[in-house]
């Protein structure tokens, strides 16, 4: 028993570098987002405004639900008869990751991908294409099915929904700048609230304009290190960091060997998701919401070294 | 993984909690009284077998300490090896207490080589059915399957009625993750 390493620690150690970056992301936004309502009540935008805006991006978020994105795609709920090794192996991994076992989807196009939505773990579903299937061998599979519930683990899709919801805010004033400007207007006419006027106008759409840019840096920004989390915690749940290295190239692969009548398919989808918030593991990079292919495999091999150092 | 972990993306598997399957020994009574099934003579560890030559160390280790132990235990030790990348520790003994201890052992040789986070599973054959007691959750499930991917859930939730008193079981039949064709 000579062999042993006396120690408790977990052989992947911790990210500290990562969760930092991501922590400094997260708080610039917060204080880009406490601004910007300093900015609004400043301005004396009329509360009715600011609360109906409010409430009806909080109400295009709601509503943009899963079930609307699932459809959108194309996806179809896979009964675990059907699938029977792609659901054992996702039990697996959710019991490992103390998750519960979310449903799985099926996308019937040759460009090999997945993606996870769902708020809360309760609700997950986890979508995979064919094209990942019928290119990826089991254990790659295992990889990204691994980097998904990862996702689901984090709660991506409610932390970035969160992270966007400002943002979607600003966008609003700015495309709806006539009508938000004709109520402040308004208001001044009638003697409420007492100030404002033009240059308020201006300054609340300008405050918008520059929230919007800078918070969709910080979000696009935010995505990729939570995907970096994800890559992260596919090493770790599966114990093998290669298994995911390999399948991303093979999906990068299958992504430029795809016709574009079957990527035509999924960018209608694509373009469905207005902000990042649904997950997709895409080795895209026009979205730029991914990292490169070159600096993930980087990472995995990093960690494969650590685990080896251990 | 609390709220903090999830904000900040930080993977991090609850260490196994490995303490709580010596409720079995007292609730062996229950079993076979008021379940009248009798343990079957083979349990197992579930791990996820890791990429790692300090991985590898382990398994020595494990057949030494398991075998080392043989004198007043009387169990054999068997690994395998599943297609989904799972490494089975199999103990074989008509003692349903020494197939505790043993379990209980190995897990804490895992535990202390740094790998508390692979340990998935322990499970135990009772007849036709299996209990597993899930390392995540410290907590005991039923599991009856009656062919390669259908389990019959009506008498899983009547062993959880009736061993309820007994053993910490777990409450949401969501996380009663099956394990299909065991080795054991």
């Amino acid at each position: 028993m000579t062999t042993m390493a006396k120690s408790t620690r977990p052989w992947y150690g911790r990210d500290v570098g990562l969760s930092f970056r991501m922590g400094l992301t997260m708080f610039l936004l917060l204080a880009l987002y406490a601004a910007f309502v300093l900015v609004l009540l400043l301005a004396q935008v009329p509360l009715f405004t600011l609360i109906t805006v409010l409430v009806l991006v909080a109400l295009s978020q709601v509503l943009l639900s899963d079930q609307i994105v699932l459809w959108a795609s194309g996806a179809r709920i896979l009964r675990p008869e059907e699938t029977p090794e792609l659901h054992r192996i996702l039990t697996r991994l959710a019991q490992l990751a103390d998750l519960p076992t979310p449903k799985l989807a099926w996308i019937n196009t040759r460009l090999p991908n997945a993606f996870a939505i769902g708020k809360n773990p309760k609700s997950a579903v986890i979508a995979v294409t064919r094209g990942l299937i019928e290119r990826l061998d089991a254990s790659e599979i295992e990889a990204v099915l691994a980097h998904e519930l990862t996702h689901i683990k984090n709660r991506d899709v409610a932390v970035l929904s969160l992270a966007s919801f400002f943002a979607m805010v600003a966008a609003f004033i700015v495309q709806q700048f006539f009508f938000i400007g004709f109520t402040m207007e308004g208001d001044r006419r009638q003697g409420r609230g007492g100030g404002g006027g033009g240059q308020a106008i201006i300054l609340v759409w300008l405050a918008s304009v520059v929230v919007w840019a800078i918070s969709y840096v910080l979000i696009r920004t935010l995505s990729r290190y939570r995907e970096y989390a994800a890559d992260r915690g596919s090493a770790i749940l599966t114990g093998h960091p290669g298994y995911l290295a390999t399948a991303l190239q093979k999906i990068q692969t299958g992504v430029r060997q795809t016709p574009s009548r079957d990527l035509r398919q999924v960018e209608s989808m694509s373009a469905f998701f207005i902000f990042p918030a649904v997950r997709k593991d895409s080795v895209m990079e026009i979205f730029a919401t991914h990292p490169s292919l070159e600096h993930r495999i980087q990472r995995l091999e990093k960690l494969q070294q650590q685990m080896e150092k251990k | 993984m609390g709220l903090f972990d999830a904000l900040f993306g930080r993977t991090k598997l609850s260490p196994g909690k490995t303490d709580a399957l010596f409720a079995l020994s007292t609730a062996a009574l229950d079993i076979e009284t008021r379940l009248d099934s009798a343990y079957g003579g083979k349990a197992a560890i579930v791990l996820r077998a890791v990429d790692n030559s300090a991985y590898d160390a382990i398994s020595k280790d494990l057949h030494d300490l398991l075998n080392l132990g043989g004198r007043d235990f009387r169990a054999s030790v068997s690994m395998h090896q599943d297609n989904m990348g799972f490494q089975w520790i199999i103990l074989e003994g008509p003692d349903l207490e020494d197939a505790i201890n043993g379990l209980h052992m190995t897990a804490d040789l895992i535990k202390q080589a740094g790998f508390a986070d692979s340990l998935l599973a322990a499970m135990f054959r009772f007849g036709d059915w299996y209990l597993i007691y899930s390392y995540r959750r410290a907590t005991f499930y039923p599991f009856v399957p009656t062919g390669r991917s259908s389990r019959q859930e009506s008498r899983e939730f009547r062993i959880r009625q009736t061993l309820a008193n007994a053993l910490p079981m777990e409450k949401d039949p969501e996380r009663w993750y099956p394990l299909w064709d065991p080795p054991i």
